[in-house]
């Protein structure tokens, strides 16, 4: 009897363990909806912040742990999305080489969005791409619309 | 004598001027890589590597943002990031080099070009030579893309693989390029 009780807790043991590692290997990204952001900043003054000191930057938006920010700016530019490719809002940066690039999944672009319009995106902050002498963007990814 | 230093300024101005009629860029460049080992497939894509082509003297260059790729699985994307790539401490992904094998005249006429990509990469903060086939295709439209293909060995930009998860992992990882590029104003 003791000998099977054992047998069984270990058995549930393993099962527990294995259950756990193949739902973390099949674990999909944390949403954003459910992320606090820990920045909010206009679009001009985020690129600003990273041309000014990449690693400052990068430190302070990108973080060593995933984390949102959300972003306030008007639409330069909106360029669709399929089911390979996200879709892309750019927000003015006053830079026309530059913009906050914000990748939305299809589904979560809001509709009603055009060029134009003053939008707050939520999203995770990747890094500025520019290099040296290339122009580049600050990415935001898995976006969603924020409150303003 | 307005229209003397007008004049001057327009000289100095020319060369640059014909500079930029010559450069192309994009902002939304792809690059995926695949590696592909019996016990499991690893994919990942970015679409917002930029680059910049001077196609009057070939010399091209890309950045990216190693943190951009995406996979299906956060595990992996993690892992990617903290173990393998040091996303924090690397975290770009660069080439300068140049495209041989197309003019500039040769862009104002559809059609698809073979050429060959060659440069320097830096992957990981260690730098190796790459030398690459691809293709310019211009659609006549004003579109011009380009494609290439190559392999990259983790290991030679000192890319360290546990030995846990080395059968997983693919010994040369392909990289797939795809820039839709779009004339510099």
């Amino acid at each position: 009897m003791k000998r099977r009780n054992i047998f069984l807790i270990i058995a549930l043991v393993v099962l527990g363990g294995a259950a756990f590692g193949l739902k973390e290997c099949f674990r999909g990204h944390t949403g954003v909806d459910g992320m606090d952001a820990v920045h909010a900043v206009d679009a001009p003054a985020l690129l600003a912040e990273f041309m000014a000191d990449d690693a400052a930057a990068r430190a302070k938006y990108v973080g060593s742990a995933e984390q949102a920010i959300q972003v306030n700016g008007v639409i330069a530019a909106i360029e669709a999305g399929n089911d390979s490719i996200p879709a892309n809002v750019r927000l003015e940066t006053g830079d026309p080489m530059a913009s906050v690039a914000c990748e939305f999944a299809p589904a979560d672009l809001p509709a009603a969005w055009k060029a134009g319009d003053r939008v707050s995106v939520k999203g995770i902050c990747q890094g500025y791409t520019g290099d040296g002498m290339l122009p580049g963007d600050v990415v935001l990814q898995r976006c969603i619309e924020a409150e303003q | 004598m307005t229209l003397l230093s007008n004049a001057l300024l327009g000289l100095a101005l020319a060369p640059l001027t014909l500079l930029a009629q010559d450069r192309y860029m994009t902002r939304t460049g792809h690059v995926d890589f695949h590696s592909s080992t019996p016990i499991e497939d690893i994919h990942a894509d970015n679409d917002k590597a930029v680059s910049v082509w001077d196609a009057g003297t070939g010399a091209l260059e890309i950045s990216m943002l190693i943190k951009a790729f995406t996979f299906k699985k956060a595990l992996m994307q993690e892992h990617f990031n903290e173990n393998y790539m040091e996303s924090g401490k690397f975290p770009k992904s660069n080439f300068k080099g140049s495209i041989k094998g197309v003019t500039a005249a040769q862009l104002a006429v559809a059609g698809t070009y073979p050429v060959t990509v060659e440069g320097q990469i830096t992957i990981h903060g260690v730098e190796k030579p790459v030398k690459a086939g691809g293709t310019i295709t211009v659609d006549g439209k004003g579109g011009i893309r380009a494609d290439s293909q190559f392999k990259v060995k983790p290991a030679d930009h000192d890319i360290k693989i546990p030995g846990a998860v080395r059968d997983n992992i693919a010994e040369s990882i392909q990289i797939t390029v795809r820039f839709d590029y779009t004339k510099m104003p």
